[in-house]
Parts: C-alpha cells; structure tokens; sequence
C-alpha cells in the first residue's frame, strides 16, 4: 500500500510540474511577435509563492529550482539569476508561513507583494553591478503591477479549482500527525 | 512529538539552509559563467531548447493555427473594405509593374555592357515559426530548421517581403532568430535616395531607430531602407523597411516584414566572403613562391586601398 502522505506530495509536484509546463508552453506559443508596452504577469511565480504558502512541505526547493531555472533557460533569460532571486523570496516567505497562517489574506497579498518587488529590484541591481543592459524600467514595472494584480486569481484558482488551501491551526493529515 | 520538533530544528534546519544557500550559490555562479563565458552557456541553452520544444510542436500547431483563424475571423468583418482597397491597390499596382518590367530590361542591358558581376545568387531554406521568446524582455522566434539544414549562426532571415532578423543560436533541429526589435539587435543599413549607412539599432519597440547618421537631415521620411552589407554579416540590398519620424522625433524605421504574423521565414543561405589579409605579399613578394608583378600592379594596389576606405 502506498502511504497516503507520499501519494499527496508526490501528486502535487506532478500537479506543480505539469502546471509550470503548461504555464511555460502558452508563454511560448507564438501569437504576438510585435513588441509591447506593457508585460504580461509571471503566472508560474504566483503559482510557486501561493503554493509556498500554502503547503511548504509539499514544494521542495529542489522542485522550485529546477522549474525556475528551466524557464530561465527556455524564456531567455540570463541563466540562474532568477531562478536564485525566486528561491530566495520563496524561502523568506516559506520561513514566516507558521506566522502568516492566521493572517488575513490582504496582509498576505502585502507580503507577496513585498517579496516580488524585492526581487524585482535585487535583479535590475546585479544586471547593474555585472554591467549588463537592463530591461526598460517601465516593462519592467509593468510586469510587477500585473503579477501582483495576478496573485489573488492564481490563490483563488488554487483554493476552488485545486483545491490547495492553507492549513488550518491545529489540523491533522490523515496519519494524525499535526501539520 | 514534541521532542521530534525539537530535533528537527535543531538539526535538520541548519543543515536545510546550508544546502538552500548552497543552491542558491550554484545558480548564481552559474549566472556569473553565462556573463564570463556566454557562447559556451548558450549553445547549452540551444541545445536544451532543441531537445525540449520540438516535444511540443504537436500541441503548438495546432494552437497556433486555431487562434489564426479567430483571428481571420475577426477579419472577415471588414473584407468588403478591404477588397474595395485591395483594388485600388492593384491599379495603381498595375502601372508600377509596367515601370518594373521596362526597367528590369534596362537594367539588364546595362549590366551586359558592364559585364558586372553582382552577388551570387541566393539560396534559402524556409522555416515554420515553431515558438517566441516567451518574454516580453525579448523578441525573438524559434525555427523548426536547424544544425541538420546547414543552418549557421549569423545568417540573415526574411518573410515573403524584408529582413526580419538574424540567426543567432543553432541547435540540431532548431535555429533562433533575434528580430530586428529585440535590444540586441544591430544592423549595417543603406538609406537610399541619400546613400546614407548607418546602423538600424532594436530598442524593443515596433520601430526600431536608426543610428550613426552622418548626416540626419538628408534623409526624409518615407526613403527606404535596405542592408548595406557592412561587416560581412549579411548580405546586401535585403529590403528592412522605409524611415519614418517617431513621436519621440527620432529617425525610426517602419519594418517591411509582416511582424504581425510570423509563421514562414526564410534563412538566406550566405557564403563567407574572401577575406584579404596581407596586403604586402604583393608588394614585398614571397621567395619560396616568386610572384610574377607588373609594374602597373604595384601602382595600382595601395590606391584600391584607398579607394575601399
């Protein structure tokens, strides 16, 4: 018999990767090849900080790292540097989720908010320091407005369509272990 | 219970956070190596992506083609205006073609009595757009040709009408082609009318703008736009698009390719030119190999030089 804990985790990276996957592959599909001026919201680091929050023991950092730095690779982007950045904020925030369990979920939303915008700001500064030319500052910051505005969708579809919600004080898994 | 959370802390998460700054540490040094050693990395990169996209194009196909035809759709709306254009168009379309065909004939024969011997031909081989970048960061396109086809890095990419970019990354199966708006893009251009060169330089915007004019006042908008062929790059006379004044008053250009719609591209096939290294063999001659030179070469030479710069 399988162990019910092990099945769950092992259905949701299955469940985080293929969503990643499909994230990735209609971020790829070319429909638009003239520029815009305004970006479009990095649907996968919601994905990956409202899950983070939600349930940290089933989102390794391995899995977070790996899928990071995949889309850093197949996106374009400078190889690594965001994929750090994320895990860095992804860890910060996995350190106070025992604190924002009771939170209200616009406090959380601050957080979240908070977090982007530092790593938004921690990448423009090392492009910086590595003298390497710098997104323009207004896609840039386009780019953060609509991720953030996309946080509360991606939560409610994990909540409601997923069913990922955040553990309740005092909870028990199915083995009796509180979680 | 009680006494296994307190293990836990005190043993699993130090060592936790050690390998998570460890991680974090490799990333990073490995952002460091793509900013030292960017080919190596990046023909890491082609590869991935070779090995991981094509998976996909049985899903992105049809994707593609079914947001084309809302797209076609939504157009179907306006077709009586666009066919009562379409014949104003060809009239005045007709004409020109006349103008075209003599002029052709003229051309011909000129270059008969010249005996000028222009380029040669190019080849090509088209491609299908298989994904974009993926980031609004970049432009740039994958193709489905690649390493297999003799694809090589630098080579220039066209639709039906102008240039739309550059090869730039080669993997077995796949080519990557930086467009002509991606911030990376630079590109040797003539404007015609004034046979002006300067560089056609992308800045992520729709026009890219046109840069190291000599003399911007002699050029106006609506002149065309073509490659010049400095550098080697690329071959000469592709047509880019024609000048016109961006709001921000620069000299921008107006892409003749259909950006709108990248779905077939041609990669043109161009040889590497001779290049002339040493221009003293000539001039000092070689023992070992003793060069037979006229008198009139050895004048000749050092004007050409000249004559090039």
């Amino acid at each position: 018999m399988v162990d019910p804990a092990l099945r769950n985790k092992w259905l949701y990276w299955a469940m985080f990767v293929g969503l990643s996957g499909l994230i990735i592959f209609v971020q790829l599909i070319p429909l638009q090849t003239i520029p815009k001026n305004w970006a479009m919201p990095d649907f996968l680091i919601c994905l990956c900080y409202a899950w983070v929050l939600r349930r940290p023991e089933y989102m390794p950092v391995m899995l977070i790292a790996f899928v990071m730095l995949l889309s850093d690779m197949l996106l374009m982007r400078p190889p690594g540097l965001m994929a750090a950045l994320f895990i860095i904020g992804a860890e910060f925030l996995r350190g106070r989720t025992d604190l924002m369990r009771g939170f209200p979920f616009v406090l959380e939303w601050a957080m979240v908010a908070g977090v982007l915008t530092a790593v938004m700001a921690a990448n423009r500064f090392v492009l910086f320091l590595v003298m390497m030319p710098r997104p323009s500052m207004t896609l840039s910051l386009s780019q953060l407005v609509t991720t953030v505005l996309a946080y509360p969708l991606v939560v409610l579809f994990s909540r409601y369509v997923l069913g990922v919600r955040k553990v309740a004080p005092g909870e028990v898994d199915s083995l009796g272990h509180r979680i | 219970m009680a006494k296994d959370r307190n293990t836990h802390a005190h043993y699993v998460r130090p060592i936790r956070r050690i390998l998570v700054g460890l991680l974090v540490f490799v990333l990073l040094a490995l952002f460091l190596l793509w900013r030292i050693d960017s080919p190596r990395v990046e023909r890491f990169r082609a590869a991935l992506v070779d090995k991981v996209v094509p998976n996909f194009e049985w899903a992105m196909m049809p994707v593609t083609a079914a947001a084309g035809m809302i797209e076609d759709f939504r157009s179907y709306q306006k077709i009586y205006e666009q066919n009562q254009e379409l014949r104003r168009e060809l009239q005045r379309l007709k004409s020109w073609k006349e103008a075209a065909v003599q002029l052709e004939q003229q051309n011909a024969k000129l270059l008969a009595l010249n005996s000028v011997r222009l380029d040669p031909k190019l080849t090509s081989v088209s491609g299908v757009v298989l994904a974009d970048s993926g980031s609004p960061f970049r432009q740039s396109v994958l193709l489905n040709v690649g390493q297999r086809d003799g694809v090589k890095d630098g080579w220039a990419t066209m639709d039906g009408i102008g240039l739309v970019g550059r090869i730039s990354g080669v993997g077995k199966n796949t080519a990557r082609v930086i467009l002509l708006t991606d911030s990376n893009s630079r590109i040797p251009v003539i404007i015609e009318r004034s046979g002006q060169r300067a560089l056609l330089v992308g800045d992520n915007s729709s026009r890219p703008p046109i840069e190291f004019l000599e003399k911007p006042e002699l050029v106006k908008p609506g002149d065309q736009v073509t490659t010049s062929g400095d550098g080697g790059v690329f071959p000469a006379d592709l047509l880019v698009g024609k000048v016109v004044l961006g709001n921000d008053r620069r000299l921008r250009v107006q892409l003749a390719a259909d950006y709108e719609r990248l779905d077939f591209l041609r990669v043109l096939r161009s040889r590497s030119h001779e290049v002339i290294t040493d221009p003293g063999a000539l001039l000092v001659g070689e023992k070992s190999n003793p060069v037979e030179v006229k008198e009139g070469d050895i004048t000749t030479a050092p004007e050409e030089g000249a004559g090039d710069g």
